[in-house]
């Protein structure tokens, strides 16, 4: 093919390697709440009637995403995993 | 030279209602503020108008002006390659392929803000990463965006950004003599 | 023409590559900055995961374009074909091809050379175009000049001797 700039096995080997070095790299991410924390928390917010969504790190805090008869909150927990604050989404 | 109208009053300033309203939510207000959802609807109301207008509006304002075409996007690209002159009035098929990528990212980005605030999916992983995606697909679609009007401005002598703002394309001559 | 249709295929399927391979590169790109903002520019020193990511993610872009410059060639070959350059054969075609190549034509005077053997004039060239009589004018005298001809005439000439020097294909077509 004389219209390649590369010859085509050079040009194979660019984009083999382009690919699949790009899938080999996972995705990584930013967790400092184990599981045994999660676990605590989500059985804690059970046992006040609350339906657990999500908890992540926000800002130093844990927040919780959490619904409650139909409602829906925002549950800010320090690092004791003490409640700080209660905050309804309207 | 030759001056066309092109953009009619509405579809201008929804382009740069847009582009403000897309700035303060991507880069501006914070993302878990009140602020930041009501500029939401506010531009899924702009969207739904656009929508609305791209079926009733002016000439080149309707969708049926710029219907999406593989083909002749293509056929724009092999021009783009041989370096031939074509301007074209409205929305060329490729604009007109970014002009819908950019209406139906924007509206999802949108809607699954939206989603975000109820009860079905609120706390929802997946429902905030894909409106997180959406933001980078947005984003760099935008930038590209940028950098093709810049590029077929140039590349046809015709000042598009201009003619956003004004509503007239300054057609340079296709004097043959 | 089978050939053309092969070959819109191939541009079609390299611009579905290009857009895949982009959104994979974005989404890499952004895993990174992501990575670098919230854990610093030292985590490329502390970890050669974040480093390989960003390699990985280079090269794939590094991909991207050299696909893109070949597709931009393929559209020039392919709109030639198209304009019926090649109402003669593979070989007539393949032949310009490589001239053009030697003379090292722009892609604006490829298209005009090709245009200009076929028979087209000058007045013909320029709206196929969309450019004024003037450049196409100015864009023949600088493809003579580096072909190294006088006229057009001259031009054809070069291309017809070279075709008798060439092979004849086993294929039978029609050479007009």
């Amino acid at each position: 093919m004389k219209f390649l700039p590369l010859k085509p096995l050079t040009l194979t080997i660019a984009l083999g390697f382009g690919l699949t070095a790009g899938a080999m790299a996972m995705a990584s991410s930013y967790e400092n709440i184990t599981e045994e924390m999660r676990a605590q928390i989500t059985t804690k917010l059970e046992s006040d009637g609350y339906e657990v969504r999500k908890i992540e790190r926000e800002d130093g805090m844990i927040e919780v995403y959490a619904l409650k008869d139909g409602q829906r909150f925002e549950i800010y927990l320090d690092k004791d995993l003490k409640v700080s604050r209660i905050k309804q989404d309207d | 030279m030759h001056t066309v109208k092109v953009w009619d009053a509405f579809v201008r300033l929804f382009h740069w209602s847009l582009v403000i309203a897309f700035t303060l939510e991507a880069l501006v207000l914070d993302e878990d503020s009140r602020l930041h959802e009501q500029v939401g609807y506010f531009v899924l109301a702009l969207i739904g108008a656009r929508i609305i207008w791209g079926l009733v509006g002016t000439k080149y304002a309707r969708f049926s002006s710029f219907k999406p075409s593989i083909p002749a996007a293509v056929e724009q690209l092999g021009d783009i390659a041989t370096q031939r002159d074509k301007s074209h009035m409205g929305h060329s098929p490729l604009g007109a392929l970014m002009i819908y990528n950019l209406l139906i990212s924007i509206a999802l980005i949108g809607i699954t803000g939206w989603m975000m605030t109820t009860n079905m999916f609120w706390g929802s992983e997946g429902v905030e990463e894909l409106h997180e995606g959406l933001v980078i697909w947005a984003g760099a679609s935008i930038g590209v965006h940028i950098v093709a009007v810049i590029f077929e401005g140039r590349r046809s002598r015709v000042n598009l950004v201009k003619a956003m703002v004004t509503g007239y394309k300054t057609l340079p001559d296709q004097d043959r003599k | 023409m089978m050939h053309y249709e092969k070959q819109s295929k191939e541009s079609l399927a390299l611009i579905g590559l290009i857009l895949a391979q982009s959104i994979c590169a974005l989404f890499f790109l952004s895993d990174v900055a992501n990575d670098a903002y919230w854990m610093g520019w030292s985590a490329f020193g502390r970890s050669w995961h974040l480093t390989v990511e960003a390699l990985a993610t280079l090269a794939l872009i590094m991909g991207i374009i050299v696909e893109a410059r070949y597709l931009m060639q393929m559209l020039r070959r392919q709109s030639r074909i198209e304009r019926g350059i090649s109402i003669a054969s593979g070989a007539l075609h393949e032949l310009m091809e490589e001239m053009f190549s030697d003379w090292k034509l722009t892609p604006a005077e490829q298209d005009v050379a090709g245009f200009t053997l076929k028979g087209y004039s000058i007045g013909e060239v320029a709206d196929m175009r969309g450019s004024r009589e003037g450049t196409i004018k100015a864009q023949l005298n600088a493809i003579y000049r580096k072909a190294g001809v006088e006229n057009r005439g001259q031009l054809v000439s070069l291309l017809i001797e070279d075709l008798m020097r060439a092979p004849l294909i086993k294929r039978k077509t029609a050479m007009i």
